[in-house]
């Protein structure tokens, strides 16, 4: 027996397709369960970014590509790294 | 048990696809769903990369803690400059979404870590939803390990998140682009407003990043490596801004296949890892050699097996080669997705030699519950 397992798009595929309530049971229900606790301390201070080169050359205070303007931001300062695709 | 099995692909998988929104279902031609084999495992298989999955999961978490407590950047390939950002975010509790371990494995010894792809996996929608839809049609009294389309349904209220939320991936790529849409369809489904942009139109007003309305970014789902968003010129700006940003920048610390060396430091012999080292020679055997921010089996040396790329000046790590093992010809990976830290399924990708690349197939699974 398959456990119950209904999936609803509204998205993909145009969106308001729902496979299956497809028949049903078994051991590899593996239901959702709460996160793990994800160890950790209080935030650390706030330590100023510094730089060196490469992707190294980031820079936490810089201005590179900003705009004075709220009303009107400067784009095209993300995507030029990698390749045709960014995804593992 | 793992078992390849050959099955005739349904006669309308294209249809099938098309109608799912599945638009990577075949890649410059080729099919990268592959329906014409699947694997078969017994549930207690099942069982066991699900414990061996949720156990290396613990230990990657305690790596992490130990990172940062003791400032292993260099073993990482992390630069000074962007750890400041890393730490924070792991000491902040930033939550993770997702991420996917590869696996190898044959059904019969220990799963055994060959790297975590903790920053930007894909192979998501097809892991979550196609390969579910084809159990129904071609193995309906079977069971999949695959509560993913549900668990990410429930994880995103526990994120923290604010009510809108965008989905950024490179414009013109579609397999990319596939996975944002399909995160964005839970998300929706978990009461979000799920704003999709590329990643070229994020906007900087000098005091915080924004679409293309101009309005803030207040949390951006980012489908675009940690160390590519730090290269690019607005990388200056993210420890500035008020910008959530997922996955976090800890996630750093997993992605870098350094982690295989710090995890091998760590808990050694542990029997779900290889032996690993920043320096060669040092596993006593056989090796293949990695980039620590390579992507998609780019760039890798194994025993009679290179692959090209642009990665490598970063550094290498490597580790004691165990091929993958073959099935029919065929050499699986076994991708055991985690979401919000817990395992929810698996997606099996294989190639004709043993290092999977990007043009690897997906092939679907299933198992027997009483078996």
């Amino acid at each position: 027996m398959r456990r119950p397992r209904t999936i609803t798009l509204v998205i993909m595929g145009g969106g308001l397709a729902t496979l299956g309530a497809v028949a049903l049971g078994a051991t590899s229900g593996r239901p959702c369960q709460p996160p793990p606790a994800q160890p950790g301390a209080p935030p650390a201070n706030n330590t100023a970014c510094q730089h060196t080169s490469g992707w190294g050359g980031y820079v936490g205070s810089g201005r590179s590509g900003s705009s004075s303007d709220a009303s009107t931001s400067a784009r095209g300062g993300f995507g030029a790294s990698g390749g045709a695709h960014a995804g593992e | 048990m793992m078992i390849r099995h050959i099955f005739a692909p349904r006669p309308d998988w294209r249809r099938r696809a098309t109608q799912l929104g599945f638009a990577y279902a075949e890649i410059a031609g080729k099919p990268y769903w592959d329906e014409s084999a699947a694997y078969e495992f017994s549930a207690a298989a099942i069982d066991a990369v699900e414990a061996a999955t949720a156990e290396i999961e613990r230990l990657c978490r305690a790596a992490c803690a130990h990172a940062v407590a003791a400032d292993r950047r260099d073993i990482l390939g992390i630069p000074p400059s962007v750890w400041p950002i890393v730490t924070r975010s792991w000491q902040a509790n930033e939550p993770s979404l997702y991420g996917r371990l590869d696996l190898r494995w044959d059904g019969v010894g220990p799963p055994q870590l060959l790297e975590y792809n903790a920053d930007t996996p894909t192979a998501l929608y097809e892991a979550a939803v196609i390969q579910w839809e084809w159990l129904t049609c071609a193995m309906p009294d079977a069971d999949q390990f695959n509560s993913l389309h549900e668990a990410l349904i429930a994880a995103w209220p526990r994120m923290g998140l604010p009510r809108r939320v965008h989905f950024a991936a490179l414009r013109d790529a579609v397999e990319d682009i596939g996975t944002i849409d399909y995160l964005r369809d839970t998300a929706t489904q978990a009461g979000i407003d799920a704003r999709a942009i590329a990643i070229e139109d994020l906007g900087w007003n000098g005091r915080t990043f924004t679409d293309l309305s101009e309005a803030p970014i207040k949390a951006i789902f980012k489908l675009y490596p940690w160390e590519w968003l730090l290269r690019d010129k607005f990388g200056a700006h993210i420890a500035d801004a008020p910008t959530r940003w997922i996955e976090p920048a800890w996630r750093l610390l997993l992605s870098s296949k350094g982690l295989l060396a710090l995890l091998w430091e760590l808990f050694p012999g542990h029997p779900n890892l290889l032996p690993a080292y920043r320096e060669p020679g040092r596993t006593g055997g056989p090796e293949i050699s990695k980039p620590l921010f390579g992507r998609e089996g780019a760039n890798i040396a194994a025993p009679g097996h290179t692959t090209a790329g642009p990665y490598g000046d970063e550094g290498r790590v490597y580790q004691a080669y165990a091929e993958l093992p073959c099935f029919d010809g065929r050499y699986p990976v076994i991708g055991s997705w985690l979401i919000a830290g817990a395992p929810h399924g698996i997606g099996i990708r294989e190639d004709a030699t043993p290092i999977t690349q990007d043009t690897s197939c997906f092939v679907p699974h299933f198992f027997r519950p009483d078996a």
